[in-house]
C-alpha cells in the first residue's frame, strides 16, 4: 500500500508539471497580452516587469515574442539557429519565461498578478474557503436529495412515483446552472425577496448558489441510487431476507441500501472534485468571491500568472482527489488490490 | 479612462432571461401607465453602498488609468485642485473645479508659470502634513524612466518633463524639470506651452501625491491595506478582493467637518445584471453606471433613475492605412458617415440612452464644433459613386470590428443594415472578445472599428491631439501636415478665443478628411438612491462622497 501510495505520489507531481507546461504555452498562445489596454499607456514597463519581452521556450520560432511595439527586448547572447526553429545556448535557459516560472514556484510563489497589486497566492486564499464552502454544500444537498429520490424510485419501480421523480431528475441533469441560477434570483430573490441576489455576506448568501450548483449532481445521485437498488433489490440475498420474514423497510435499511450506495459512494471522488472545481459559472452568476471567478476574469485579462495559478489550484485538487479515492476505494471493497 | 468594454460567460443568457420576464408584466396595462418597480434602493444596507465593477489593478494613484481605480483615487486622496460637486461648470468653466492641497494660484503673464501655495492644514492619514516636498517627490515618481505609470505622458506639458520620462533611468536630471518648491507650502510648475486646463490636470490622479516616507519605506507594498496612508477625505479600511472595499473618515483631513457620511462601503459586482439586481433588492444606494441596456431601459421612469452627460464619445475608427481597403479614399469615409441615422439609431435601436453625435468633441463648456454631421442619403450615394462604386457596384467586402458587448452589436447591427439600405454595400460584422479586440486596433488589423473615447478634462484638446501622425492613441495610419500643425499651433496660442478658433479648424478637417465616424455622445445611465444628496452630475462621471449626504429614515 505504501509503495503504491508513493508511486501515485510521483506520478501527481509529474502530470502537474506537464500540466503547468502546457497551459504555460497555451496562456501565451491566446492572443493579445496582459499589458495591453484601451488606451496607449506605458505597455514596456509592464511587459519588461513581466518577462514578456522574451521567449517562452528555450527553443522557439521565428521571432523572439514581440507583443509590443517600439519597446527594446531581452536579447539572447547565443542563438542556434536550425532553419524551423532557434535555440537558445544552455546558459540562458534561465532567463525564458518557462524557467523564470519554474524558479518561482520552486520558491514557493505562484508570481505576481498581472492585473492587480495583489500575488497570487493572496488572490486565491482569498477565494478559496468560498469555493470550498460552496462545493461542500453543494455535495450534501445532491447527497441528501438525491439518495431518498432514488432509494423511491427504484423501490416503486415503473410506477407513478418512478416515473415522476425520475422526471425530475432527467430535468435536473438537463437544465445547466447558466439557466437554473437567473431563474433562482428572480423568483427567490427579486419576487420573494427571500435571500439576497449578489454576493456572500452570511450564510443564507449561500443557500441559493449551493442548490444552483448541487441539484445537477442531486438529479445524477438519484439515478445513480435508483439503479443501484434495481440491480440489487432481484439479488438472491435479498429474496432470502424476504423469505425470512422481514419486514420490508429492515430488508432496504439493513441489506438492500449498502449495495446500492456502492455506485453513488464511488461517484464521490469525482464529484467533490468536479463540485470544487466546477463552480466557475455559478460563481460568476452570484458574483461570489471565489476562484471560480478568478478564473474567468483572469483568462479574460490575460493575467497568465493568475490563471496558471488556478489551474495550478484545480489540477492539484483532482489529482489528489483521485489518488484518495482510489485508496479508498481498497477500503471499501476488498476485491480491489493495488499491490501486485 | 476606459470605456469598460467586455462581457462575461453568462451576461447575454442572463440578459435573454431577465428581459424575457421583466417585459411581461406591464402588457396587460395601457403602456403610458406602465408600473415602476417597487424598491427602495439600500434598504438592506447598514451604510452607504456603492458597486464597483471590477477590483482595482491599483490602489496607487500614480500607476492607475482606469474608471474603477479612479473611483477610488478621488476619494481617497486629493490634489491641488479637486472636480467640482456639479457640472454647472457645463456652462461656466469657473465652477469646474474646487480647490483641495491648493488654497490659491496664481498664472504668470506668459500663462506658463503656474504658482500653487498648499495650505497649511492638509496632512496625510498619519497626520503628517502635506507639502510640496511630496508633489514634487510624486510627479518625479511617475516621470521615472520604467516606472509603470500609464498616464506618466500626461505629465509632458511640464517644461522638460518629457526628455526626463524617456532618458534612461538614472540619466535625467530632475533640475532641469519645471518642478520647484521653494518652501513647504509653495509649488512653482512651469509649463511647455500656455496650458489653459492645467488647473483641471492637478485635479487628476496621475498628479495626485503620494506619501514619500511610506513609498521609500514600503515599496510597492505601500498600497497594501495596512501600509497605505493618503490624504483625501477618506481612508482605507478594509479591502477583500472580488468583495467588498471599505472607506472610513480621515480624521486629519482638513475639512473633515463638512464630510457627512461618514463611511463607504464598495460592493465589487462585475456582472452588470447582478449590480442591478443587488440593487433592486435593496443592497446598494448607488449601482454606478455601465448598467444593461434592456435592464435600465425597464427603468427609465423610476426615480432612482438619472441619465447625464458623460463628456464621451462613440465613433467608428476606418483603418486608412491599408491600400487594399475602400476605407483609405475619402470619399467612401465621408458616404459611411452621412449614411448613418443617428437620430433613428439613438432613439429607436438605444431607446434614446444617448445623444446623437454632431461631431467628435462632445459639448462641452467654451468649445462648440463648428461643422457637424449629416444624414444625408442623396449626398452619401453621389460621394460612393464619386469613389467609382455608383450604387455600391464593386464595393469590396468591408469588416466591421467590435468587442463583445450586447450593446457594441445592436449598434453594429444597425448601423450595417442602414450602409445596406441607404447605399447598397455589404459590411460584414465580425465580434472579437476585448483583449483580440484590442489587439487588432492596436495591429491595425481590422478596417472598421467601433471605438469610444472619454475625455480626461474638459478642454477639445482631450480629443482633438490623439489624432496627430505621432499619437500613440491614433491607431488608424491618418497623418496629416495641416491637422498637426494646427494642433501644434494651438498648444502654444496663448490667446484664449484664438486657441479655440484654431481647435474648431482642427476639428473640421478631422471631420471631413478624417479617419473617424461620429456615433453617439456618451450618457452617463445610473440608479442611485433618489434620499442620497449632493449627487450632482458630473460629465466625467466624478463624484465625490465627500459632497454627499444620505438623511436617516
Amino acid at each position: 500500500m505504501t509503495r503504491f501510495i508513493l508511486r501515485r505520489l510521483l506520478a501527481s507531481i509529474a502530470v502537474l508539471l506537464v500540466i503547468i507546461t502546457l497551459s504555460l504555452w497555451l496562456t501565451r498562445q491566446a492572443p493579445s497580452n496582459p499589458c495591453l489596454k484601451e488606451r496607449e499607456a506605458n505597455t514596456c514597463a509592464c511587459v519588461k516587469d513581466n518577462f514578456l519581452d522574451r521567449p517562452v521556450f528555450p527553443v522557439y520560432s521565428g521571432e523572439v515574442l514581440s507583443p509590443v511595439q517600439n519597446c527594446s527586448f531581452w536579447k539572447p547572447d547565443s542563438v542556434v539557429n536550425l532553419g524551423p526553429v532557434s535555440i537558445i545556448g544552455p546558459g540562458e535557459w534561465g532567463e525564458t519565461q518557462y524557467f523564470l516560472y519554474l524558479g518561482t514556484l520552486a520558491s514557493g510563489s505562484l508570481g505576481q498578478s498581472m492585473k492587480t497589486d495583489l500575488t497570487v497566492i493572496e488572490t486565491l486564499k482569498s477565494g478559496l474557503p468560498y469555493t470550498i464552502q460552496l462545493g461542500f454544500q453543494a455535495l450534501l444537498i445532491s447527497l441528501l436529495l438525491g439518495i431518498p429520490a432514488g432509494l423511491l424510485a427504484g423501490l416503486r419501480q415503473n410506477t407513478m412515483v418512478d416515473y415522476s421523480t425520475m422526471s425530475v431528475a432527467m430535468v435536473g441533469v438537463s437544465v445547466p446552472s447558466i439557466v437554473l441560477g437567473p431563474l433562482m434570483i428572480m423568483l427567490f430573490s427579486l419576487r420573494l425577496g427571500w435571500f439576497s441576489a449578489v454576493g456572500w455576506e452570511s450564510f443564507s448568501d449561500s443557500i441559493l448558489p449551493s442548490f444552483t450548483l448541487g441539484l445537477y449532481y442531486a438529479a445524477y445521485v438519484a439515478r445513480l441510487t435508483r439503479g443501484g437498488m434495481l440491480e440489487v433489490i432481484r439479488k438472491d440475498y435479498i429474496r432470502t431476507a424476504r423469505a425470512k420474514g422481514l419486514t420490508e423497510t429492515m430488508v432496504v435499511m439493513r441489506h438492500a441500501l449498502k449495495g446500492a450506495l456502492l455506485p453513488v459512494v464511488s461517484y464521490l471522488g469525482p464529484a467533490t472534485a468536479a463540485l470544487l472545481t466546477g463552480s466557475v459559472v455559478v460563481e460568476e452568476i452570484f458574483s461570489l468571491p471565489g476562484i471560480g471567478t478568478h478564473f474567468v476574469r483572469s483568462a479574460l485579462n490575460r493575467d497568465y500568472n493568475l490563471v496558471l495559478g488556478t489551474i495550478i489550484l484545480y489540477s492539484t485538487i483532482l489529482v489528489f482527489l483521485n489518488m484518495i479515492v482510489d485508496v479508498l476505494y481498497t477500503l471499501i471493497d476488498p476485491r480491489v488490490s493495488y499491490d501486485d | 479612462m476606459m470605456t469598460n468594454g467586455f462581457r462575461y460567460l453568462c451576461a447575454i443568457a442572463l440578459m435573454t432571461l431577465v428581459m424575457g420576464c421583466d417585459k411581461k408584466e406591464p402588457e396587460g396595462k395601457a403602456t403610458e401607465t406602465k408600473p415602476v418597480e417597487e424598491f427602495v434602493a439600500g434598504s438592506n444596507a447598514t451604510e452607504f453602498t456603492a458597486a464597483l465593477t471590477a477590483d482595482p489593478e491599483t490602489m496607487d494613484p500614480a500607476k492607475m488609468s482606469g474608471a474603477v481605480e479612479g473611483e477610488i483615487a478621488m476619494n481617497l486622496f486629493e490634489g491641488l485642485l479637486m472636480p467640482g460637486p456639479t457640472t454647472e461648470g457645463l456652462t461656466d468653466t469657473s465652477k469646474l473645479l474646487n480647490f483641495g492641497v491648493a488654497e490659491s494660484y496664481t498664472l504668470s503673464d506668459d500663462a506658463r508659470t503656474y504658482t500653487f501655495k498648499l495650505r497649511s492644514d492638509a496632512k496625510w492619514t498619519n497626520g503628517e502634513p502635506v507639502t510640496s516636498e511630496d508633489f514634487a517627490f510624486s510627479w518625479r515618481r511617475v516621470l521615472t524612466n520604467g516606472f509603470p505609470a500609464d498616464y506618466a505622458s500626461m505629465m509632458w506639458v511640464i517644461d522638460g518633463a518629457e526628455a526626463y520620462n524617456k532618458a534612461e533611468a538614472g540619466t535625467g536630471d530632475w533640475e532641469t524639470v519645471g518642478v520647484k518648491t521653494p518652501d513647504a507650502q509653495t509649488l512653482v510648475v512651469t509649463l511647455v506651452n500656455p496650458t489653459p486646463y492645467f488647473p483641471e490636470l492637478t485635479a487628476f490622479y496621475t498628479f495626485f501625491p503620494v506619501p514619500k516616507k511610506a513609498v521609500e519605506e514600503k515599496g510597492d507594498e505601500w498600497t497594501k491595506p495596512e501600509n497605505i496612508v493618503s490624504n483625501g477625505p477618506y481612508r482605507l479600511a478594509s479591502y477583500q478582493p472580488q468583495q467588498e472595499i471599505k472607506f472610513e473618515l480621515n480624521e486629519h483631513y482638513w475639512d473633515k467637518a463638512s464630510v457627512n457620511l461618514k463611511s463607504i462601503r464598495f460592493r465589487i459586482i462585475s456582472d452588470s445584471n447582478a449590480r442591478v439586481n443587488a440593487y433592486k433588492t435593496g443592497e446598494l444606494h448607488w449601482a454606478g453606471s455601465g448598467l444593461p441596456v434592456a435592464q435600465i431601459t425597464a427603468l427609465l421612469t423610476h426615480p432612482d433613475f438619472r441619465q447625464e452627460p458623460l463628456l464621451g464619445t462613440y465613433y467608428y475608427r476606418v483603418n486608412v492605412s491599408k491600400a487594399d481597403s475602400p476605407t483609405t479614399n475619402v470619399l467612401v469615409r465621408q458616404a459611411l458617415s452621412l449614411a448613418i441615422d443617428r437620430d433613428s439609431l439613438v432613439n429607436n435601436t438605444l431607446n434614446g440612452l444617448y445623444k446623437p453625435a454632431e461631431s467628435f468633441v462632445p459639448p462641452m463648456p467654451g468649445y462648440t464644433s463648428t461643422t457637424k454631421t449629416a444624414y444625408n442619403i442623396k449626398r452619401a450615394k453621389d460621394l460612393l459613386a464619386e469613389a467609382g462604386y455608383p450604387n455600391g457596384k464593386d464595393f469590396p467586402a468591408v469588416e466591421l470590428l467590435y468587442n463583445t458587448d450586447e450593446n457594441h452589436k445592436l449598434v453594429a447591427e444597425s448601423v450595417q443594415a442602414m450602409w445596406k439600405q441607404n447605399l447598397n454595400i455589404d459590411v460584414k460584422l465580425n465580434n472579437k472578445e476585448w483583449k483580440t479586440y484590442l489587439q487588432d486596433v492596436d495591429t491595425m488589423a481590422y478596417q472598421v472599428a467601433r471605438a469610444g473615447w472619454i475625455g480626461d478634462f474638459n478642454d477639445p484638446m482631450t480629443f482633438l491631439d490623439m489624432w496627430t501622425a505621432e499619437n500613440g492613441n491614433n491607431d488608424t495610419g491618418w497623418a496629416d501636415a495641416e491637422y498637426d500643425a494646427l494642433i501644434k499651433s494651438a498648444q502654444q496660442e496663448v490667446d484664449k478665443t484664438k486657441r479655440i478658433a484654431i481647435l474648431q479648424q482642427a476639428e473640421t478637417i478631422l471631420l471631413e478628411r478624417g479617419p473617424i465616424i461620429p456615433v453617439y455622445y456618451y450618457a452617463s445611465n445610473l440608479l442611485i438612491s433618489r434620499f442620497v444628496k449632493g449627487f450632482e452630475p458630473h460629465n466625467r462621471d466624478v463624484h465625490l462622497f465627500k459632497y454627499m449626504s444620505l438623511p436617516s429614515k
